[in-house]
């Protein structure tokens, strides 16, 4: 399938829910979703006294990732320029984001070093007629769907580990920026990015309890094509509000691309 | 597969609290005594943090060391924890009690989404055995590198240097030097109490620590330290 038609295959949809432990402490969700048809993008803001506007930083990320991807078309997996402009703009234009607000509303209590109290991760993924993109800098996790199989598609980094991850805040250099580009079969029909407050909620020593962290594409694949997208989201978004009372305590965040 | 069958496996996260502690012949009298009391005086107030800590189970444990080492008290969550005070014997077998601590921290013991777990390590000597095996092998796990590791060092007798060593920052946050009962105990409680309440957040990979230590009580200490009349070790 070619050009619109392709694009027409592919819906999304997306949750966020505020952190069981930071509504308590009244405050905001430091999580942000965008689904646009084709694109899906979430962000994880640091929050804690260092990073007071990451929530912020995240929206910013999740808005110009998604306005960014719609207006770039990569080719094929070969067109590396393509991929290295888009990295490139993205940064430019979030950074910029965040000059203009620090301008506007200037920070006075820090230590010199602004941009960082907007740090927040970010996790997109594009459908494009050929292929899909996936794009990530700091934690959280990337599943996808294949029939009834579920593969870890994420991009593992070392530095997020043990409490610490990459930051968009600290890129210097957007080519630092990960992603990973899916052809033929690597396609999934169902792609599922979360913040890591999702995969936190789950003992990964136990093999049972992490098992189900991994059941919950299948369970948004049954209910998308049993009772739509609609009842699917309000079922993404309860699973959610479970899951950080339950568990993590976090912010936590959902967002689907799908054919099925 | 539907929505009705997950959930059931979440869980909070843990956060492991390790006191190591040196119960060697020299750590005889004040030192000791000194020790047992600050760390039943620490349960009350980690209670409390947990209480107040709705992302993470806290969890705490108490290793001993002197000829070899060995665990003290089982890995216990706060709530339910109850001290049995330490007696000393021997020599001072560093090396043996971070071999052990490093078992502890292996990935299949710890899985990869714990939180920083925080090691104190307390002691008023120098190691009598293979102090830099035994921190090599701490520092080949991935959670022992990640670990908060803080030192106490008891009386003008502990070695610095070496403590520094397993301190995770010790250009920030070098060993605490207790010289007296009332700084040691102020010591354990910030290593134990305060800091267990920075370990929840997450901070930026290419930052020193991968966790924001409250500030450091040395100075805190030191304002009233010329009116303490407890004993100077």
């Amino acid at each position: 399938m070619e050009g619109k038609d392709f694009f027409k295959k592919w819906n999304s949809i997306g949750s966020s829910v505020i952190g069981a432990s930071h509504e308590k402490r009244g405050l905001e969700n430091q999580d942000s979703v965008s689904t646009n048809e084709h694109i899906i993008a979430v962000s994880d803001g640091h929050g804690g006294p260092r990073y007071t506007r990451s929530a912020l930083g995240a929206f910013f990320a999740t808005t110009i990732i998604t306005e960014v991807c719609e207006d770039a078309i990569i080719k094929d997996a070969e067109d590396l320029d393509g991929i290295k402009h888009l990295k490139a703009r993205f940064l430019h234009l979030w950074q910029k984001a965040v000059e203009v607000h620090l301008e506007e509303y200037p920070e006075i209590d820090n230590e010199g070093n602004e941009p960082q109290i907007y740090g927040c991760t970010f996790l997109c993924a594009i459908a494009y007629p050929n292929l899909v993109l996936i794009l990530t800098h700091g934690d959280g996790d990337i599943l996808g769907v294949y029939e009834n199989e579920v593969r870890d598609l994420t991009i593992q980094n070392e530095k997020n580990f043990g409490g610490a991850t990459l930051s968009l805040a600290s890129l210097k250099d957007s080519s630092e920026i990960s992603h990973k580009v899916l052809v033929g079969d690597e396609i999934p029909s169902l792609i599922v990015l979360s913040t890591d407050g999702v995969k936190n909620s789950y003992d990964d020593t136990d093999k049972e309890d992490l098992a189900q962290f991994y059941k919950i594409p299948l369970a948004i694949k049954k209910s998308l094509e049993e009772e739509g997208a609609e009842k699917a989201e309000e079922k993404i978004k309860s699973l959610l509000e479970m899951i950080t009372k339950e568990g993590s305590g976090d912010d936590v965040t959902i967002a689907v691309l799908y054919n099925v | 597969m539907g929505f009705d069958e997950i959930g059931g496996a979440v869980s909070k996260r843990s956060l492991k609290i390790y006191w190591l502690v040196d119960t060697s012949h020299s750590m005889a009298g004040e030192k000791i005594a000194t020790v047992n009391r600050a760390i039943k005086a620490c349960i009350a107030p980690l209670r409390d943090a947990a209480e107040d800590n709705h992302e993470a189970k806290m969890f705490v444990r108490t290793m001993k060391f002197s000829v070899g080492a060995a665990w003290h008290t089982e890995e216990t969550e706060i709530n339910d924890f109850e001290w049995y005070d330490l007696s000393v014997n021997g020599y001072t077998e560093t090396g043996a009690a971070l071999r052990l601590m490093a078992k502890e921290l292996s990935m299949e013991k710890m899985g990869e989404r714990a939180l920083p777990p925080v090691i104190i390590l307390m002691s008023d000597g120098e190691a009598t055995d293979d102090y830099e095996g035994g921190l090599k092998e701490l520092l080949a796990e991935r959670w022992g590198q990640k670990a908060v590791r803080i030192a106490i060092a008891i009386g003008e007798d502990a070695n610095i240097t070496e403590l520094s060593k397993f301190c995770s920052n010790p250009t920030e946050n070098p060993p605490l030097v207790a010289d007296r009962a009332s700084e040691l105990i102020a010591f354990i409680k910030w290593a134990s109490v305060e800091v267990s309440k920075s370990v929840s957040h997450s901070v930026i990979g290419t930052s020193n620590s991968n966790v924001q230590l409250p500030p450091h009580p040395e100075k805190q200490v030191m304002i009233g330290a010329e009116d303490d009349e407890d004993d100077i070790f």
